[in-house]
């Protein structure tokens, strides 16, 4: 599970984070003290590291620099009320991988953190994937073959479009994790693509034909009512 | 001539100077008043969001996210008139309603409305107003919310400061037909270079905005503006790394 760490001294913005970031799948530790976020951020590998700038006892941007001086490569995202050039400059140049500007949409902040996560641990290509006896995911009577790009129902190819397999590859990425739409999204057809939940659930009913013995009665292809989708492959 | 020349140099450099400062403060009041809006204006737009989108499911979570926004919409809401008032003292457009109240009282209103705030932050707030035996009843002519304003800065300095012990301590006494009320804590006290400065506008403490201590630097200046209008004035009494007292001084009213 991706693990996150919020340094933020606000209660409000810590818990809209917090509850942010549980939904979407990650575990979240908090800290609201700049001067205990540099051996918080040491004692544990996290994922990726949220820091507000103006924080009691030590600010954002010299937790930041302690942190890359000591040799920490986690990806970092500033969270700043600042908004002059200069600051954001300095941040980036303390060693942030990136910056947000408060107010900020969650939404926004949810894309920048899946971009850096990727760039942080880029998934094995496909020549990678080559021969890699991980590459055949199999769930009840199906198999997903990656190295193929195949879906098999008791041996037998199913005829999938390329979007559903790549639909059922990140399900199988993330088996038994919560993946709101939003997710799907981002994973699937990638960014800056407009397209409405209702492709996707459109798509996810047609797989859930491919591969469940009951498609209305789900067993794999489980829905999470009002976020999104769970894989109990 | 040359004397006459290096002494206008002089006064110009004083001049820039002084002028620079103001500058400086002025942008660093700009830059904490942005803070100050929107830290608040995050938490609302972030959970109204996750709630919009029904990304709060739990139930206990979700009554959590409507105290907090009740609790920023005040806060932003306390900021917009905070400023505006400011304003108005400093340009002489306030209107105050003077009127007799017992000192006391409203004092004991004001700390059992912030007793609330103080203990969510960890911090017990011990109230200690004696009339002295002969002594009048402690009547001031003042402006209740303006004067209950006064107060609440005062006690909200005092838990901001203190970031060890937490406890605040309110003393009310009346001596030579005075009223004194003083807020105390034991935190992180301001140096004598400091001690007259930070009843200007925009002026903050340099060990506070060094240990990250939000604010807009107008809360003193707004308790000096109150008392002065209410005849009275503002004291303080500080040690670095000791703790701090400020004392509101009013006259009593006449009977």
């Amino acid at each position: 599970m991706v693990k996150v760490l919020v340094v933020e001294d606000e209660p409000g913005i810590a818990f809209s984070l917090e509850s942010d970031l549980q939904t979407e799948g990650y575990e979240v530790a908090l800290v609201a003290d700049g001067a205990e976020a540099v051996p918080r951020a040491l004692s544990q590998p996290f994922d990726l590291i949220l820091l507000d700038v103006m924080l009691p006892n030590k600010d954002g941007f010299e937790v930041c620099r302690e942190l890359r001086h000591r040799g920490l490569k986690t990806p970092i995202i500033l969270l700043t009320a600042k908004t002059q050039e200069a600051e954001k400059v300095m941040g980036l140049d303390v060693g942030a991988d990136d910056y947000v500007t408060k107010p900020f949409s969650p939404r926004e902040l949810r894309a920048r953190i899946r971009a850096l996560l990727r760039r942080a641990s880029p998934e094995p290509s496909e020549h990678e994937n080559a021969g890699n006896g991980q590459d055949i995911h199999r769930f009840g009577a199906c198999e997903l073959d990656l190295a193929r790009f195949e879906l098999r129902r008791n041996g037998q190819c199913i005829e999938a479009t390329t979007t559903e397999l790549k639909l059922l590859a990140a399900f199988v990425r993330n088996r038994g994790r919560l993946l709101t739409r939003e997710r799907l999204l981002d994973e699937v057809w990638g960014t800056g693509i407009a397209i409405t939940d209702r492709v996707i659930d459109n798509h996810v009913v047609s797989l859930r034909k491919k591969i469940e013995d009951e498609p209305s009665e789900p067993r794999y292809l489980i829905s999470v009512r009002g976020a999104g989708y769970r894989f109990d492959g | 001539m040359l004397l006459v020349i290096l002494g206008s140099g002089y006064v110009v450099y004083r001049a820039i100077s002084r002028e620079l400062r103001v500058a400086q403060l002025q942008s660093d009041f700009v830059a904490a008043v942005s803070h100050e809006f929107r830290s608040p204006l995050t938490t609302l737009r972030t959970i109204t969001e996750l709630l919009a989108q029904n990304r709060i499911s739990d139930e206990s979570r979700r009554r959590q996210s409507y105290v907090f926004l009740d609790h920023e919409t005040n806060r932003l809401h306390r900021l917009v008139e905070d400023l505006l008032d400011f304003g108005r003292m400093e340009s002489g457009r306030k209107q105050y309603r003077f009127e007799p109240h017992d000192a006391f009282d409203l004092v004991r209103a004001t700390v059992a409305d912030f007793t609330e705030h103080a203990e969510a932050q960890g911090f017990s707030v011990e109230a200690d107003l004696v009339t002295p035996e002969g002594a009048s009843a402690s009547t001031v002519r003042v402006d209740e919310e303006a004067f209950r304003r006064a107060v609440r800065n005062l006690l909200d300095n005092a838990v901001k400061y203190s970031p060890v012990c937490r406890t605040v301590w309110v003393d009310g006494t009346i001596c030579d037909r005075r009223v004194l009320i003083s807020v105390r804590d034991q935190g992180m006290g301001i140096n004598a270079e400091e001690k007259l400065a930070i009843f200007q506008k925009f002026v903050r403490g340099q060990a506070a905005k060094k240990a990250g201590i939000k604010g807009t630097g107008i809360g003193l200046a707004m308790v000096r503006q109150i008392s002065e209008a209410m005849g009275g004035e503002i004291r303080v009494q500080s040690e670095v790394c000791v703790g701090s007292t400020f004392t509101l001084v009013l006259p009593l009213a006449e009977d």
